[in-house]
């Protein structure tokens, strides 16, 4: 089933629009910064942005920074929203259980596409952000420098100011691309369960993003601090913490663990609903 | 081939089926009737584990359904209430699609191409290009769905309204090829509320009214002989007062006789030199059967049996629903 | 009939599930910590004799001291007003660093054997600190638990009671507690709390109460921490060849200060002067325990930006003589003093507002 999911997933254009609205869009802040040359100064705008002018290679992570709060979060609350919903929409859902698809089986498949869309998504951007970042801004070629390293292959400075190698970077770069995957699984797996919860896709993923916004609001508050390391949103940036020297691993593994709670409780919450579930559509 | 044991649905405050106790022999061609809203989609979707019983037993091929469902399931080929396919797909993708879908033996990439050129030959399909479903004719959508529940080679075939959409060449082919995947073994259990398809059809049928099923029986032995005979004849008059007594009914040179020997009353208005234009014995239509027991069955207080009487509003509602 | 008893028996699995997961942070909290059989005395020593123990981890800092904004002196009122996050790595006294962590940056103090080095990621800029830095003004290391441990426990002397509080967990660590309850009433320090691991004496909170507050006006705790030592590279600056590079002579206290006006006295309203900081004469603590008070002259312009700045939030006080603005913040409080020749001193402590204003009167007097 995981495989039908699959080829459903790829054969299906909408999916492929929405993946190439989210390249566009760093390639577009990109164009500008390199025309300008005016990037947000350090510590405001998106996270690493900054740095992109003297070294292209950080791009991907700054291109990540740029679609992680909106863009990333409303393809895959549609996605996700759309997973149950839209199979009966089409009419399909029933068909689909009397081949018959397992319930919690169709549930699962219906989680891995999801996953393989998000990775594939973040991938894609980050692939497209870097070729943009070399074109654009370039690599900083090998230098000796003021303070002695000569190390040849020193490309990038990390936010605690050391030197990063384009091997650090990309593993860097490839933790934050896992990351920003799984930040994404908690609003898919609302969304998952909202779409068996409605037979419509839209409603799915309002209501997906109405949590979303919900917990970006009560992250920002101060008074709801108690809750905020709770909340699906809190632990989202902390992809940022890949590029200190050493890694700061405490947010970046409670955002893990935030968001395999969310997928626990939510596609739970999704099964218990959908596996009795009378089929009228 | 599906035994229902007091089947009971409700959604809410609506009572869909109503203590069902139904039975497709293995072989049948069972032709379920029933207007839209009657309960007939609610119990097919019960049938195949889609909808869950609120009370009462289903037994679909020997096995406790929805308990055994993923057993029974492979073995059913169905097509409910309308067909459905991924509009952006070719049909032949979408075949592919659910052919690998679900569990259950005959389903794997081995073989997938010769079984999807297969169904699609037998619903006429066979030169279908590569065009998006959403491009297709209704009727083209229709044979799909057949194609689709062919796939497997099912031992039970549940068709919902499996003629819709078909101008009459199509429905013609869609009949002789039930009638020959029937006549394969398959038993077919097909829902309408078009009586004219069930009557060429079936040889069995149950009829669904505000969900209670009030009458399933062999579609032979209900249209049996009624024990009187319709004589045509130009000496109506004549034939009239010969049969004195055993007229029941007159309608210009049309005689409805109350005697069950055709051949007997034949003999004795030719014998008195009337002319005899027809003599047949006299059969119930499916229609007024169904019409006869969908009007007594009901607690109608007005109690028509002429005609049709409109459905109360609350069972027309779950059109919603059950359909 | 069946359907409805599965849907109830998975929602309860589903809901019984979320409530464990929901649960568990409660019931860890929850779990009994061991008591610690050291006295307060004990734990004391421990304490103070703490410096030497390792560690590294992630420090939070929750300061609410409600003071108002003076100029020259933003970064340190964000520190005492807000939150700070900071992940530190402590080899030894000399050799540690402390990473305060924003958003989409960081400011670090990296202490080595060479010297003191900020790294700030906003200018992109490494700093190195030359010479040593009597006066300083605080920064984000000082608040992290032990570093405020160990200086509040050294402020308080012997001049305060010591008790044991119940032990506590404190991430993830059974911490002793120990009470300091001032004893001199002149203080507005109510009590000082500090949680330490009692097998090495590391401090892992602290809490500082006003004079009769039930809630802590400053609370500095460890989020994380582990008491391995951090290897030697991490504590080191190893500036990328991107990164700029200045060092500057005296950071903070003295660029707002320019050394000018005359000695302070030994004496200052019946308080004592305590150690002479740096040898600096024109900047001095006086009192005793948590009962202290410094006093420092500003330069010209700052002194009067500050006074503006104090005139609009504080209230002014009578003194003969000259002028002077008092500015009660929650903990600490604050006068400015004009004096002849348009000097303005700047006296600050954790002492009641009399004190200030008694010292006030002295310093003018002494003109």
């Amino acid at each position: 089933m995981i495989g039908v999911e699959l080829v459903k997933l790829a054969r299906r254009p909408r999916n492929w629009v929405s993946i190439v609205l989210l390249c566009a869009l760093p390639v577009t802040v990109a164009i500008f910064v390199a025309v300008t040359h005016l990037a947000p100064p350090p510590g405001q705008g998106p996270a690493l942005l900054s740095a992109v002018l003297s070294d292209g290679q950080l791009f991907p992570a700054a291109a990540l920074a740029i679609v992680l709060p909106i863009f990333l979060p409303v393809a895959v609350a549609v996605v996700a929203g759309d997973s149950i919903a839209g199979e009966a929409n089409a009419g399909m859902l029933r068909y689909l259980l009397a081949r018959p698809v397992g319930r919690t089986k169709l549930l699962a498949a219906k989680l891995v596409a999801l996953i393989v869309y998000v990775l594939l998504a973040v991938v894609f951007v980050a692939v497209t952000s870097y070729v943009t970042g070399r074109l654009l801004f370039g690599s900083k070629p090998a230098a000796v420098t003021s303070t002695g390293i000569t190390t040849n292959n020193v490309v990038a400075t990390s936010l605690s100011g050391t030197a990063l190698t384009p091997t650090d970077i990309l593993l860097r770069t490839a933790g934050t691309v896992a990351f920003v995957t799984v930040s994404m699984l908690g609003v898919g797996a609302i969304a998952l369960f909202l779409s068996t919860m409605s037979d419509s896709s839209l409603g799915a993923a309002l209501g997906a993003l109405a949590a979303l916004i919900t917990s970006g609001v009560l992250v920002a508050l101060n008074s709801a601090s108690a809750v905020s390391p709770y909340l699906p949103t809190r632990y989202w940036l902390s992809w940022v913490d890949f590029f200190r020297q050493p890694i700061l691993w405490r947010d970046i593994d409670r955002g893990f663990a935030i968001q395999a709670i969310y997928v626990l409780v939510f596609l739970g919450a999704a099964w218990a609903n959908f596996a009795s579930k009378d089929i009228t559509s | 081939m599906i035994v229902t044991t007091q089947l009971t649905k409700r959604f809410g405050h609506v009572l869909a089926v109503d203590h069902v106790d139904l039975t497709v022999r293995e072989g049948d061609r069972y032709g379920f009737l029933g207007p839209n809203g009657s309960g007939k989609t609610t119990l097919v979707r019960m049938v195949l584990g889609l909808v869950y019983a609120t009370s009462g037993k289903i037994e679909v091929l020997g096995e406790p359904v929805p308990a055994r469902i993923a057993h029974v399931l492979p073995q059913i080929g169905s097509l409910i209430e309308s067909p459905s396919a991924y509009g952006h797909l070719s049909g032949r993708a979408n075949l592919a699609l659910i052919d690998a879908a679900g569990t259950g033996p005959g389903g794997g990439r081995r073989g997938r191409r010769a079984r999807i050129a297969t169904a699609l030959d037998r619903v006429g399909l066979s030169g279908v290009d590569d065009r998006a479903v959403r491009k297709y004719s209704l009727g083209m959508r229709q044979r799909l769905g057949l194609a689709a529940a062919l796939l497997r080679s099912p031992r039970l075939l549940v068709l919902d309204e499996p003629t819709n959409g078909l101008d009459p060449q199509g429905i013609r082919e869609v009949r002789d090829l039930l009638a020959e995947i029937n006549a394969a073994g398959t038993t077919v259990f097909l829902s309408s509320h078009q009586l004219s398809e069930v009557e060429q059809l079936c040889t069995r049928i149950g009829v669904i009214d505000r969900g209670r099923l009030v009458l399933q029986d062999d579609l032979a032995r209900l249209r049996g002989p009624t024990g009187r005979v319709i004589v045509r004849s130009p000496d109506a008059d004549r034939a009239a007062a010969l049969l004195d007594g055993r007229v029941a009914d007159r309608d210009a040179d049309r005689l409805v006789v109350a005697d069950s020997d055709a051949a007997g009353v034949n003999a004795l208005l030719v014998s008195a030199g009337l002319r005899v234009t027809e003599v047949t014995e006299e059969r119930r239509s499916l229609e007024d059967l169904v019409l006869s027991v969908t009007g007594s069955g009901s607690d109608r207080i007005d109690g028509g049996s002429a005609g049709r009487p409109g459905r109360p509003a609350e069972v027309a509602s779950r059109d919603g629903a059950g359909t | 009939m069946a359907a409805a008893t599965g849907t109830l028996r998975r929602w309860a699995v589903v809901v019984a599930g979320t409530a464990a997961i929901c649960a568990l942070p409660a019931a860890v909290a929850a779990w009994p910590v061991p008591a610690s059989a050291l006295s307060a005395a004990q734990l004391r020593t421990r304490i103070e004799l703490s410096a030497r123990v390792p560690y590294q981890g992630y420090a939070e800092s929750d300061v609410d001291l409600n003071l108002p904004s003076l100029p020259d002196l933003g970064n340190v009122v964000s520190l005492l007003d807000g939150t700070t996050d900071q992940y530190a790595w402590y080899r030894s006294p000399g050799q540690w660093r402390a990473d305060v962590l924003t958003a989409a940056g960081e400011d670090d103090t990296y202490q080595t054997k060479v010297g003191t080095f900020t790294w700030n990621y906003t200018s992109n800029l490494l700093t190195q600190i030359l010479g040593s830095q009597p006066v300083r003004l605080p920064r984000a290391a000082d608040l992290l638990p032990p570093a405020l441990a160990r200086r509040l426990l050294s402020l308080a002397g012997r001049a305060a009671s010591f008790s044991r509080l119940p032990s506590q967990r404190v991430a993830g660590l059974d911490a002793a507690g120990l009470r300091i309850v001032p004893t001199s009433k002149l203080t507005t320090v109510g009590a000082v709390d500090i949680w330490a691991d009692p097998a090495t004496g590391l401090p892992l909170q602290v809490e500082v109460f006003g004079r009769g507050a039930a809630a802590p006006l400053l609370v500095a705790r460890f989020l994380d921490v582990s008491l391995t030592r951090p290897a030697l590279s991490t504590v080191t600056p190893q500036p990328a060849p991107e990164v700029g590079y200045t060092s500057t002579e005296l950071p903070d206290v003295s660029r707002i200060l320019n050394q000018f006006g005359p000695p302070l006295p030994d004496q200052l309203a019946g308080f004592a002067r305590v150690a002479n900081p740096g040898g600096l004469a024109d900047v001095a603590a006086y009192g005793s325990g948590l009962a202290r008070f410094v006093v420092l002259p500003l330069p010209q312009s700052t002194g009067s930006a500050a006074m503006s700045a104090a005139k609009s939030v504080g209230a002014s006080i009578k003194i003969t003589g000259g002028t002077a603005e008092l500015i009660q913040a929650s903990l600490l409080t604050v006068v400015l003093v004009s004096v002849p020749g348009g000097l303005v001193y700047l006296l600050t402590g954790a002492v009641t507002p009399i004190v200030l204003d008694h010292a006030a009167t002295a310093l003018l007097d002494s003109y």
